[in-house]
């Protein structure tokens, strides 16, 4: 990156505003933490009302799937009912929550009889801040803090001016307009509907679903006794880590919305107003209970906006545990709602609406992360502490969880060795989940940093990161939806997997899904090299104040996509030297009696597949050593390459063995025979998807290594 | 329909007043005397700062000087009532809130007959006591306390020399 001095009262800052705040995504994560958690509490009142009716249907039909099904259809409706209900009482809280607001706090429009000039004023602030409809301005006549608020609904905002306020029109214009600059960016930032929905759906949560649910619990309490405290005390400290956990993350939300808007504010106010004096006279009181971030805080992240960029692990931490919370629920909500053959596809429904977000949160820091350490020339660090945040999040979440109480009791110390063993597995998930996670990060952040460095309008980034999103929130779907399946399963999972791995990896391999998987793998990253001309453009777009400094992406090694090609096509066309030369071989070294038996027949199969998948292997990692930058990403394309060339060749040799009895296995074939779809899709299967998965781990690892060794030679 | 008169009188007069103390709170004073009319003491209750969502503004609050014009003026228009009251007995209450606000210099007129009698020099230094005590009582600082009670004085009527 290169960089001259320039004369500018400001050092160039980054605008953050390039991509979308990650803010937005931990917004619905906690409206769907608090809904998730409803859901949970909606079964439980559900069961506590229609006991007898469980009851009714056990002694008719024992523990019969197919019996409960109308029974666990309308619990599932009473559930939606109940979030239906709390949506509504949300939805009306908040939009009358302004109403209130001006009417308790005696609010008072500004007229314009009451001060003319104070209100031309402030229609020009609203034309500068570019707001399509301006807010209706009140008065907080008797607030001699010189304070401004933005609140409202959809449709309807408001900025309040504390009495205090409008005498700094008079006395500090420049303090009066940070101020209403500052309220306007909120409302410009769109954050007061988030802000004041998200507080609605917690008034509603209290109101309609944990204040029924803990009287029907003192209830049970006094129906069934001391038999039930221990659930009553599982739910209770539940219901208020989940209060505090609403209470924090929603602060710490809000917090960063307030350095969103100082740094819009002060984009219109400019780099002599007033926003910097204010921010310097802001009160230092702070906390994690706190709606503000601290003054210095806030000047620092307003001088320095590379920070807003920054995601750290306590971010990701508190997005794994919302997911977590609400996961669990929604997923156990799809399963009453599907019928019974269907149910599996609850684990990837409840998937499908969680992994999106952590990927609008967790993944879209990695973008931010990578690209504020290519713009500052900075190494980028980090990555693993962001998947660990949000393993950690995922495990802790699920034990805070309401559904954690209503699960079975655990065992008594007579099974102390099922004990351990449960501990073992679930340790072993834990590892599972957290290697997934940071290798995935890891993969996002690679693919970011390769198609940030082609990146010459906002426009090309937006274009990248929505597709690199799009696809990370496609895998992750798969890989969550799988991981928290086989999470259900544990031990039925472990005990498959010990006698009988190459079926599980099968079931894998087979799914076209792990197909498009892996494609996007390789053929997202490297698909920036279609933009590679645009590599040196400058980078004024990405600064706020426009400045006489010149930026450019650091210099590096470029994508070489026809070398993985290349690389693959010849590993294909040397599978298939190889295989016509073991076939002529075969034929004429074995006999027709044991070409014909199905033993040989088998292991020949096998044997062209091992070999198919050892070469791409081999091509995978000589192709990671040779390529420079994103070594796995050219490995995996060209073992995908070699897969396919592969694949057509097997199928070539096969048809032409069926006329030609030198390039034949088996003996009897007649030239009529052709290859059909299904045995081409069988071929395909195992030597495209096998190899390619299985290639994952070598290039990454040789990609790894060679960076490594690289980076030691260097002075 | 007294009280109304006499609230009409406060807020003209404290509004002369803030006119020559704090003109920068003139936007705000129509909502600050409506809410003054409905609740004094919560006016007069200093309010601080919260930490609301989405809030924005310095911590040092400034000292707004209309709810004390307002509450110094009543006292002050209240202890001129009496002193009418007791000069006119048989006067109904109507008439009398018309003269107190005729011991407004503003309000008087030319032809002095009219009027009722200007305030002695001792009611002055009443008044001027009044509106001192009530001003500290209030806690505003002494200097400004003392420029009140002088506007206040100012504006009243007084017997020329």
């Amino acid at each position: 990156m290169s960089t001259e001095t320039a004369p500018f009262a400001r050092s160039p800052r980054l605008n953050p505003f390039l991509f979308p705040t990650d803010t937005d995504f931990r917004f619905i994560l906690l409206i769907l933490s608090i809904v998730g958690a409803s859901l949970v509490i909606y079964q439980s009142l559900y069961n506590a009302t229609f006991r007898s009716e469980f009851g009714r249907l056990v002694l008719q039909c024992g523990f019969q799937k197919a019996c409960f099904e109308p029974y666990e259809q309308h619990q599932a409706l009473w559930m939606s009912g109940g979030v239906a209900a709390l949506l509504a009482l949300a939805g009306a809280i908040y939009w009358v929550t302004p109403l209130i607001k001006i009417r308790r706090e005696r609010l008072t429009p500004l007229l314009v009889e009451d001060a003319p000039d104070l209100a031309a004023y402030l229609a020009d602030l609203c034309q500068e801040a570019g707001l399509s409809r301006p807010p209706e301005f009140l008065l907080d006549a008797l607030n001699p803090a010189p304070t401004g608020l933005a609140f409202g609904h959809f449709g309807r905002y408001f900025v309040v001016l504390s009495g205090g306020l409008v005498t700094q029109f008079y006395t500090d214009r420049p303090v009066f307009r940070a101020v209403v600059l500052h309220e306007l960016a909120h409302l410009r930032n769109a954050d007061v509907d988030k802000t004041y929905f998200a507080v609605a759906v917690w008034y509603a949560f209290v109101g309609v679903a944990f204040l029924p649910f803990m009287v029907s619990l003192l209830v049970e309490l006094v129906r069934f006794g001391l038999d039930e405290l221990g659930f009553v005390f599982g739910i209770a400290w539940r219901g208020g880590v989940l209060t505090a956990i609403v209470y924090l993350f929603r602060n710490a939300v809000l917090r960063v919305r307030e350095f969103y808007a100082d740094i819009r504010a002060s984009v219109w106010d400019g780099p002599t107003g007033g926003l910097e004096r204010t921010l310097k006279a802001l009160s230092p009181s702070t906390g994690y209970w706190q709606a503000h971030p601290r003054p210095d805080e806030r000047h620092r992240v307003l001088t320095e906006t590379y920070r807003l960029f920054q995601m750290g692990f306590g971010e990701s931490f508190s997005a794994g545990v919302a997911v977590a919370i609400a996961y669990e629920n929604s997923k156990a909500w799809l399963m009453l709602l599907l019928p019974s053959p269907q149910e599996n596809l609850a684990f990837l429904g409840a998937a499908l609406l969680f992994a999106p977000l952590v990927v609008g949160v967790a993944g879209l820091g990695v973008w931010r992360n990578t690209f504020v350490a290519l713009t500052r020339g900075e190494e980028l660090l980090g990555m693993g502490q962001l998947g660990l945040g949000l393993a950690l999040g995922l495990i802790l979440g699920q034990l805070l969880s309401f559904r954690a109480a209503l699960g079975p009791p655990q065992e008594g110390s007579a099974n102390l060795l099922n004990l351990l063993f449960s501990l073992t597995l679930s340790l072993a998930w834990g590892i599972l989940l957290l290697t997934g996670l940071f290798f995935f990060l890891q993969w996002v952040a690679a693919s970011a940093s390769v198609w940030v460095g082609v990146a010459t309008t906002h426009r090309v980034l937006r274009l990248s990161y929505v597709l690199g999103l799009t696809i990370a929130g496609g895998l992750l779907t798969l890989w969550l939806g799988g991981v928290f399946f086989v999470k259900d399963i544990l031990q039925e999972f472990a005990l498959i997997l010990w006698t009988y791995p190459l079926g599980v990896i099968s079931r894998i391999t087979d799914s076209p899904l792990t197909l498009v998987a892996l494609i996007s793998l390789w053929a997202f990253p490297l698909s920036a090299w279609f933009w590679r001309g645009q590599i040196g453009a400058t980078l004024e777009w990405a600064f706020l104040d426009s400045s006489s400094l010149t930026v450019v992406f650091p210099h590096q090694p470029p994508l070489r996509p026809g070398l993985a090609i290349l690389l693959g096509l010849a590993g294909g066309v040397l599978f298939c030297v190889l295989m016509s030369v073991i076939l002529v071989g075969l034929h004429l070294g074995l006999s027709d009696s044991i070409r014909g038996t199905s033993e040989a027949k088998d292991i020949f199969l096998k044997g062209e597949f091992a070999l198919a998948i050892l070469i791409q292997l081999g091509i995978a990692t000589i192709t990671a050593i040779w390529a420079r930058r994103v070594g796995w990403a050219h490995g995996l394309c060209a073992a995908f390459i070699a897969g396919c060339v592969m694949t057509i060749g097997a199928l070539a040799l096969l048809q032409l063995g069926y006329c030609v009895s030198l390039f034949s296995f088996g003996p009897g074939h007649t030239c009529a025979e052709r290859v059909d779809i299904e045995l081409a899709s069988f071929f395909f299967g195992y030597i495209v998807n096998w190899g390619t998965l299985l290639a994952v781990p070598v290039a990454v690892g040789a990609s790894t290594m060679t960076s490594w060794v690289r980076r030691l030679r260097l002075p | 329909m007294v009280n109304l008169i006499q609230n009409q009188l406060i807020t003209d007069f404290s509004r002369d007043l803030l006119v020559q103390l704090s003109p920068q709170e003139l936007p705000s004073f129509r909502a600050t005397s409506e809410a003054y009319f409905k609740n004094p003491e919560k006016t007069l209750a200093s309010q601080g700062g919260k930490d609301e969502m989405l809030g924005f503004g310095t911590a040092e609050a400034v000292t707004l000087l209309a709810p004390v014009i307002l509450a110094v003026s009543t006292e002050v228009v209240n202890f001129l009532s009496e002193e009418v009251q007791k000069s006119f007995k048989e006067e109904s209450s109507g008439l009398v809130s018309e003269m107190v606000k005729k011991l407004f210099t503003k309000f008087r007129s030319e032809e002095a007959e009219k009027e009722p009698p200007p305030l002695t020099v001792e009611q002055l230094t009443q008044v001027r006591e009044i509106a001192l005590k009530k001003a500290r009582l209030l806690k505003l600082s002494e200097a400004r306390a003392k420029l009140l009670a002088d506007a206040v004085v100012g504006s009243l009527a007084t017997v020329s020399k």
